[in-house]
């Protein structure tokens, strides 16, 4: 009785084991089910990547990520990185098999984006972890509004136009400046990240 | 058998350390945990096993980072230069002296990387890298002491058996 009981104890064990691996692989074939859906714009070709860590090392200085994708698959300086949501940064070095992305919550990201619904354009900048972006250089009459999205504008010669990146959550018209005060929410989660594209410009490779 | 083929307990130890930092490094961002490892194989080990240890530290530092090659030389660089001139001034195993290069290569650190961060006119949170210095700096403490211990342990067990 004794050794039955311990046999259906360590086949409990096993079965909860393989339950909970059974629940890791079937949320992965979600997100990659989402992730194999999504149509990149003309002239761009995607490349899937796993996020491999989050600020690695002494030497990561700034808000990044490093992804398992490099310059074998053509992957160069500026590549933007992006999730269905929206975009999470760019390439910020690159080395044969691994690429380090620079996320828009970092302060040296600067990000040309317009309001979805009213094409307001500005430039869209990081402050730090866990804190809001600031759009910048949006002059005081512009129209703008609280929970609009906003894409980017393809201004910058990095992103192409239309993605989305943030959702104004704050807006401030102070009477001493030019500019209004705009505040913005990441439309990815970028603590969390498990698989990315990394966007190609075909036009740019064939060029070369 | 294992020590014929040239697997001795102290080489096992050693990749043991190198595989546990670059695993802990994952989680603790902004850390380099080869440095105690480092500083214990200068006190402990001939300079060749110093370099052995300190290379392939120094590719994956300058390969995962977002600087340009050259911080991890001036880091680690740094880090031999202030051993080999602390240890003629103190006694090179003592805790103090210990606590010392902790300090002063958390220091160097922090000036070199805000240096090459400036270089490549990269903005960076001084207060965040100044926290990561304070931590690293009692990670190297204790991690040099926890490393120091499992060292003694295993050569002692090594030259008994």
């Amino acid at each position: 009785m004794r050794q039955e009981n311990e046999r259906l104890w360590v086949k409990v064990t096993d079965l909860y084991l393989q339950l909970s691996r059974l629940h890791e692989e079937a949320a992965e074939v979600n997100r990659l089910r989402h992730l194999h859906n999504f149509q990149p714009p003309e002239d761009w070709t995607l490349e899937g990547g796993r996020v491999v860590a989050a600020r690695f090392g002494p030497h990561a200085v700034v808000e990044s990520l490093l992804v398992d994708k490099g310059t074998w698959v053509g992957v160069v300086e500026n590549t933007p990185v992006i999730t269905p949501l929206g975009v999470v940064g760019r390439v910020l070095r690159g080395s044969p098999s691994f690429s380090n992305v620079l996320l828009i919550t970092d302060p040296n990201s600067k990000v040309a984006i317009m309001g979805r619904d009213h094409r307001t354009q500005g430039i869209l900048v990081g402050n730090g972890p866990q804190r809001e972006l600031q759009m910048q250089y949006v002059p005081l009459n512009d129209l703008l509004q609280e929970g609009e999205i906003l894409v980017t504008s393809g201004m910058d010669g990095i992103f192409p136009k239309g993605l989305p990146v943030a959702r104004v959550q704050r807006i401030e018209r102070p009477s001493t400046s030019l500019f209004q005060v705009v505040e913005a929410a990441p439309l990815v989660d970028l603590r969390n990240l498990e698989e990315v594209f990394l966007m190609l410009n075909l036009t740019q490779a064939i060029e070369e | 058998m294992l020590s014929v083929i040239g697997v001795t307990p102290i080489r096992v130890f050693w990749v043991v350390f190198f595989v546990l930092a670059v695993w802990l490094q994952l989680f603790f961002s902004g850390t380099d945990f080869f440095v105690p490892g480092i500083i214990l194989c200068l006190q402990r080990e001939r300079f060749s096993h110093v370099l052995a240890l300190v290379l392939p530290a120094l590719l994956i530092q300058e390969g995962s980072g977002a600087l340009v090659f050259g911080a991890g030389i001036l880091r680690y660089g740094g880090l031999v230069g202030m051993f080999l001139v602390g240890r003629g001034l103190f006694e090179a195993r003592s805790p103090v002296f210990i606590l010392l290069l902790a300090v002063a290569f958390a220091l160097t650190q922090m000036i070199i990387l805000h240096t090459m961060a400036s270089l490549q006119s990269m903005n960076i949170q001084g207060q965040r890298l100044f926290l990561e210095s304070l931590a690293m700096s009692a990670m190297i403490i204790l991690g040099w002491w926890l490393l120091d211990a499992v060292y003694r342990f295993i050569s002692r067990h090594a030259s008994q058996s």
